[in-house]
């Protein structure tokens, strides 16, 4: 027996060391507590719900938010400032986005709010295809934060399964140690710190106009116009967004979120270069749960869809285009 | 309560500090044993608990009253009885709402209409299982190959023992009853042995068939979109999802009675390796073929009689069979196909020749194994469809094309998957004549275990995709 629990307690040991070093080392930024500050200094391609949930939670202490932008990385075209300008002086708007975000992640974060006593008066919701979904990820850069889902060792699981990559564990070790990247590490460390305002936790968006103003044909490069290759040319094809009833429950739960804060909502369908076309059935449900006025559908075959130009790739549009967005929205 | 799971992981290392460390006796293991077994059934849902407790009940009674009853007509009745309750409860909560639906379907067929309504019937995790395992006592006792037991804890322990209780092995009660009543004491050999094929049961499971099950649902649920090589990678990974996910349940249940001094029986034996189909069905899913065997083919008549009724026997066997595994048509078809196999190899061997032959050249034996594997791969079609009608749509168009370029039709298969598999192929033809692979065995082992966890974690896919496919039956 002992011979037996002595083997188990150094495998276990093994593995607690490897558990040890990445908590300590915490690369995802989610063991520990940090400032503000912290969240522009990832060495790895981080979490955004993770840094958008830890962000709302501290400035909420100091920040009087009650106007927030919704989405995917779809919605990080709409900058902060763009939308300022339709709203009052006194609103404060915080970027309340993650990547592959989905109604678990949006009604998340609008209970979070809720529950931070935030008020809830003006909402942007860049609602697309993916946002609709409802699946629980488990990879590291797309889960939500366990506020959400309620699964709180199963969130801290996931990042740790993910060191079980040699080459990532070996590349986050390596580069915490020395600061240098270095080529094997890949595309697991990241070299492009990406800003971001820690107030409104806008992402930094107008480096793509740098770039494509800089050099345009360098940027719409081989590579990336290959992403627009799939593209149905003739009719756009019709797709039902809303398949199941978790979907629709979730909807309610929004919006009932948004009645008990008399939400001044604006759900923005967006357009997507593959010109997928939200159903009729989609829109009505969305038109009788939150109000006819305010959907604006932007999906299927428009002006915007035209130009290769418009897009980063075949979802993300640039900035310019959220622009004329918001002005059509708020035209209307 | 999944064994790849947190909760099973707290519960068996509760478990273990209790059994071996706590408690010396015997007789407190027993209770242990009981009330840990029905904490892991009762996780499921504790609805079920009330029914395997009185399946429990009535066989322990039963059997007692069939021992002591010297009047042959008394004890037919009371093992009457057994069956009927045992059976009954089978048929009620697995079959009721199929023999419903089929009632239906043929009232339809001859244009009447039917007032009869399907039940909203949850089907309790194992009780296929578990209602042969006690059945397999009362016939046992009837047939005075066993003496019934006297102690109701010991009884309810053996039925309702946690390591293979909602998907087997299968155990008869003269293997595993006397168990109960030893002391068992912790040995060094037996855990490390029980740890490894614990681990092999993960890897089959988590590694090979989670990650085919992915591929297998995308081409299940969109069949008719799929090129014929689209629908042979999905019925091929199919193959090694139900042999990893099963296999692997019961190399981990095996491996876990084993730590705790429990000796189960083997429920495969590399089937896949098989030079006919008469001998892969000695080689897979072995507790329930025996059990036919035992209960139904023999006293049939089995093969002793002419080959008519040998014939007879052995449809009756697949039919059932089949239909044990699942409340659908196309379980009873794959029963019927298979038959249809084996049967043609009875017909025509000769009279003493064994249906199992002895190895002969590498490269007949290889295009044996091969041959064998195909068929019993495309019968898996009628296994995995919804239904009759799907099976056939899939295997027609499995073998509707005349050029390459016709076959593949633009599929593009998950080389992942493929890759592992290959592993899975090689490790387990190095597994045979062992339980786990040898390299588990030998000088490396470490870093093979190592390995084989890393491995594991890495592709790990996520909760909803984890239960084990015999659950449902």
């Amino acid at each position: 027996m002992k011979q037996f629990l002595l083997k188990i307690a150094i495998a276990l040991s093994f593995f607690l060391s490897f558990i040890l070093i990445i908590v300590i080392i915490d690369p995802y930024k989610i063991f520990w507590n940090y400032k503000t500050n912290d969240y522009n200094d990832f060495i790895v391609p981080f979490n955004k719900d993770v840094v958008t949930t830890r962000l709302l939670i501290e400035n909420s202490k100091v920040e009087n938010y009650n106007s927030f932008i919704l989405g995917s990385s779809i919605s990080q075209a709409f900058e902060t400032n763009h939308w300022k300008k339709y709203l009052t002086k006194r609103d404060t708007i915080f970027h309340m986005s993650a990547y592959d975000e989905n109604l678990i992640g949006t009604y998340g974060k609008l209970k979070l709010a809720d529950n931070l006593n935030l008020n809830i008066n003006n909402v942007l919701w860049v609602l697309d295809v993916g946002g609709f979904n409802t699946v629980n990820y488990t990879t590291n850069m797309a889960q939500k934060h366990y506020l959400h889902t309620g699964q709180k060792l199963k969130f801290y699981f996931n990042f740790l399964k993910s060191f079980t990559k040699i080459k990532f564990f070996i590349s986050v070790v390596d580069y915490s140690l020395f600061s240098t990247y270095r080529n094997y590490m890949g595309s697991y460390i990241e070299k492009k710190k990406l800003k971001r305002n820690l107030i409104t936790n806008d992402q930094d968006y107008q480096h793509y106009e740098e770039e494509i103003k800089k050099d345009s044909l360098l940027f719409y490069n081989k590579k990336r116009l290959k992403k627009f290759e799939n593209r149905q040319t003739k009719t756009p094809r019709v797709v039902n967004f809303i398949k199941n009833d978790k979907q629709r429950k979730l909807l309610k739960k929004i919006s009932t979120i948004f009645k008990k804060h008399n939400t001044q909502l604006k759900i923005v369908l967006p357009p997507s270069f593959e010109e997928f076309e939200m159903s009729s059935s989609d829109i009505f449900f969305l038109q009788k749960l939150f109000g006819k006025n305010v959907i604006f559908n932007f999906t299927g075959r428009n002006h915007f869809t035209k130009s290769i130009g418009n897009f980063l790739d075949e979802s993300h549009f640039r900035t310019p285009i959220a622009e004329q967005l918001l002005a059509i929205i708020y035209k209307k | 309560m999944l064994f790849n799971s947190i909760t099973f992981l707290i519960f068996i290392t509760l478990f273990f500090c209790f059994y071996w460390l706590v408690l010396k006796k015997k007789e407190h293991q027993n209770i242990l044993i009981f009330i840990a077994s029905y904490v892991f059934y009762g996780w499921w849902d504790w609805r079920f608990l009330a029914l395997i407790f009185l399946s429990t009940v009535l066989d322990f009674y039963i059997g007692k009253k069939i021992f002591r009853s010297e009047n042959r007509k008394k004890r037919k009745q009371l093992l009457a009885l057994s069956i009927f309750f045992n059976i009954g409860m089978l048929m009620f909560f697995k079959y009721f709402n199929f023999f419903i639906d089929s009632w239906v379907t043929l009232f339809n067929f001859f244009g009447l209409k039917s007032n009869v309504s399907s039940l909203n019937i949850i089907l309790p995790v194992g009780i296929s299982f578990y209602t042969f395992q006690t059945l397999s006592y009362t016939i046992d006792v009837y047939n005075k190959k066993l003496k019934p037991t006297d102690n109701f804890l010991i009884f309810a322990s053996f039925v309702s023992f946690f390591p293979q209780l909602v998907a087997g092995p299968i155990e008869r009660a003269k293997n595993l009853l006397p168990q109960f009543t030893k002391t068992r004491v912790f040995d060094y050999n037996d855990a490390v042995s029980g740890m490894r094929l614990v681990l092999w049961g993960f890897f089959k499971k988590i590694v090979i068939a989670d990650n085919c099950a992915l591929v297998v649902n995308e081409i299940f649920n969109s069949p008719e979109s799929q090129s014929p090589l689209g629908l042979l990678t999905g019925v091929f990974c199919f193959s090694f999802q139900i042999y990893g996910d099963f296999s692997g349940y019961s190399d981990i249940a095996i491996g876990l009675a084993r730590i705790f001094g429990f000796d189960l029986m083997t429920n495969f034996k590399q089937p896949y390796f098989s030079k006919n189909i008469a001998e892969f069905w000695q080689r897979w899913h072995i507790s329930l073929t025996t059990w036919f065997k035992d209960y139904l083919y023999i006293p049939l008549g089995g093969s002793k009689k002419t080959k008519a009724i040998t014939v007879r026997n052995v449809f009756i066997i697949f039919l059932v069979s089949g239909f044990w595994h699942g409340a659908n048509w196309t379980f009873i078809a794959w029963g019927f196909f298979n038959s249809m196999l084996i049967i043609p190899i009875i017909l025509f061997k000769k009279n003493n020749e064994k249906l199992i032959k002895k190895e002969g050249s590498k490269i007949k034996d290889s295009i044996s194994v091969v041959i064998t594997f195909f068929m019993i791969m495309i019968l898996w079609v009628f296994f995995r469809a919804n239904n009759i009608s799907d099976s056939f749509i899939y295997l027609g168009n499995l073998f509707k094309f005349n050029t390459i370029d016709s076959f593949i039709g633009g599929y593009s298969v998950s080389k992942l998957v493929i890759f592992l598999i290959s592993i899975f192929v090689i490790l387990d033809w190095n597994a045979r004549n062992n339980e786990v692979p040898k390299i588990y065995q030998q000088r490396y082992r470490y870093l093979f275990y190592f390995i084989t966890i890393v491995t594991i974690l890495n592709f790990s896919v996520n909760q909803d995709a984890g239960a084990f496919i015999y659950f449902q039956f």
